[in-house]
């Protein structure tokens, strides 16, 4: 079992600056503060009355209403979290002198260079009809651990050469991913030539893949009063099982009003996990049908790459358009203070943000997942939820969970500010023109913002209330107290994955 | 020439006065001001830690951008043999 005792210095803020005596902090967060049972190096602390587990020692305070550092183990993190949304917890950061790196060894020596490049046409069919696949993407690998191989594109004949040093080689691994309609595929330890020939399985929409494995189905009305914002590459607005109400193009220099799929459909498939209206078998259904879908476009035309400044201005614009819930797919950049800024006053006005953990294989979770007032997502698994020979089953790895069906995906970012885990192995969704499976905390992410919207419909109490910090503390804390554990621990899972609500 | 975020946090009408500031610098390019509370520029990072020195309220950060997420293994070049 993954779960960690070693204890762990964090501070304890509020969401605004370094007091709880602000007007911009919530009564609750002033209570919290407030409570004076705590003595410096006294005795473990406990929170949120029985239903908590968090626990914590008080090391130090900056007055009784200011910061606190105190130490704590990651399970308590998890838990803190859960029962206090309104508290930024910043773990503590020690700098080391800035010491010369010791020499590595990088490369070996060469082989005699000078030969011919000897390249392999594979062929890669439909398994169905034998008809050639198009616009799929090949990558194989003859030493994956040190990933050395080849890639390419397959034609309109279903044909891609490859240069593999030679005219047959023995494959450690090889991945195939499909633009739409198909399943992708995953072979190891392959001998091909030119001429090897692979199929692939078409996309049923009538299969139960593991976000309807967990989630089930919805109604026409599942979802109605919450507006969702999806911070991504914009959303495909002729997709007949997607309606954009709105949202904007904060690309600096692009047309603000193109906020439709930039050309890499990442956007489309996670609206259609939140929101897709179709019916199988003729269509797909995603969690929250009747929300109201904001579409916000932060990477720029077929570039897949966005600037925080896009994000920001997104998050401001999700904000003031009156989004419930901001969904956000995406990170990896440093963390910077402008992006927490927007985050802490998306929070100061009401909404919540979800985020994606990243996808670096067990890495720690990747900004801004990793800012404390966003909610963190892990990727979960469950075997039995996709073909088998596809691609996924590369992504199944340890913890497993009581279920041991269940797993935390192998390229999924794990650590203590993981909130939250959703499906995201083997998701189908909607792109343009089509269907297609995506995995990774990209499509957990908005699992977890469908099933909030689902919990959002049904408390119109919480939909209710003014738009404040309150009111985002109140959507946080009810989100996380409707989350069961599966049983892989508090770094990879958080407080688990949210329970079927209506 | 890098570009940097400005961002305001505190009361929106104080932030106009200090942006008809910072549009009156000399190499400072503002490039994006669409939004009410924060600024896009272009400008030497010496010029911009000075100027946010001598204004109150206001945060810098460079941009950068952000990778689409993609969960899929890539291969590096087979060596030449």
């Amino acid at each position: 079992m993954p779960t960690q005792t070693k204890l762990q210095q964090y501070i304890l803020l509020p969401t605004r600056g370094l007091r709880s005596t602000t007007p911009f902090v919530s009564e609750t967060t002033k209570r919290f503060f407030a409570e004076k049972s705590v003595m410096r190096g006294g005795p473990s602390r406990s929170a949120g009355g029985d239903r908590s587990s968090a626990r914590w020692h008080e090391i130090d305070s900056i007055g009784e209403d200011g910061a606190k550092l105190v130490e704590m183990s990651p399970d308590s993190l998890s838990a803190l979290r859960a029962d206090q949304p309104g508290l930024k917890i910043v773990p503590v950061v020690y700098f080391r002198p800035a010491v010369a790196p010791r020499f590595v060894i990088e490369s070996r020596p060469k082989a005699s260079a000078g030969k011919t490049a000897v390249k392999i046409k594979l062929k890669i069919v439909s398994k169905k009809d034998g008809r050639p696949v198009a616009g799929a993407m090949v990558v194989a690998f003859i030493d994956f651990f040190n990933r050395l191989g080849a890639q390419g594109l397959t034609n309109s004949k279903g044909e891609v050469s490859l240069t593999l040093g030679g005219a047959s080689r023995k494959l450690e691994r090889i991945y195939i991913y499909p633009g739409k309609n198909f399943w992708s595929a995953f072979k190891k330890n392959l001998t091909i030539t030119s001429g090897t020939q692979l199929a692939l399985e078409p996309v049923d929409l009538v299969f139960t893949d593991a976000l309807r494995y967990f989630h089930g189905s919805s109604s026409d009305q599942t979802g109605d009063g919450v507006k969702i914002a999806v911070i991504d590459t914009g959303i495909d607005t002729k997709h007949p099982d997607l309606k954009v109400a709105g949202g904007a193009n904060t690309v600096v220099g692009e047309n603000e009003s193109d906020f439709g799929d930039n050309g890499l459909h990442h956007g489309t498939h996670v609206a259609g996990i939140i929101a897709a209206r179709g019916k199988p078998p003729l269509g797909l259904r995603g969690l929250a049908p009747a929300i109201t879908l904001q579409s916000y476009r932060v990477f720029g035309k077929n570039r897949g790459e966005a600037s925080n400044f896009a994000i920001i201005k997104a998050i401001d614009r999700a904000v003031a358009d009156g989004c419930d819930l901001i969904n956000m797919s995406l990170g990896g950049g440093r963390p910077d203070e402008a992006t927490m800024a927007a985050i802490e006053d998306a929070r100061s006005q009401g909404s919540a943000v979800i985020v994606a953990a990243g996808n670096d294989e067990r890495s720690s979770v990747s900004f801004p997942a990793s800012y404390s007032l966003a909610l963190a997502i892990s990727a979960l698994g469950r075997k039995g939820t996709f073909p088998q020979g596809t691609t996924e089953a590369g992504d199944v790895a340890a913890p497993y969970g009581k279920d041991k069906k269940n797993f935390i995906a192998a390229f999924s970012n794990i650590g203590p500010e993981i909130d939250l885990t959703g499906p995201g192995v083997g998701i189908l969704s909607t792109v343009p023109g089509g269907y297609t499976p995506m995995s990774g905390t990209s499509m957990a992410c908005p699992a977890v913002t469908g099933l909030a919207a689902r919990l959002l419909s049904k408390r119109t109490d919480l939909l209710k209330m003014e738009r404040r910090q309150t009111r985002s503390e109140a959507i946080v804390q009810a989100i996380l107290q409707a989350a069961r554990l599966l049983g892989f621990g508090s770094r990879y899972e958080g407080q688990g994955i949210l329970n079927e609500i209506g | 020439m890098p570009r940097f975020i400005l961002r305001f946090r505190g009361p929106e009408p104080e932030a106009a006065k200090d942006v008809e500031r910072i549009r009156a610098l000399r190499q400072v390019r503002v490039i994006d001001d669409s939004s009410p509370r924060m600024l896009l520029i272009e400008a030497p990072e010496v010029k911009v830690k000075s100027l946010m020195a001598s204004m109150s309220g206001w945060i810098m950060t460079p941009e950068q951008m952000v990778p689409l997420p993609d969960p899929r293994p890539k291969p590096r070049r087979v060596k030449k043999k």
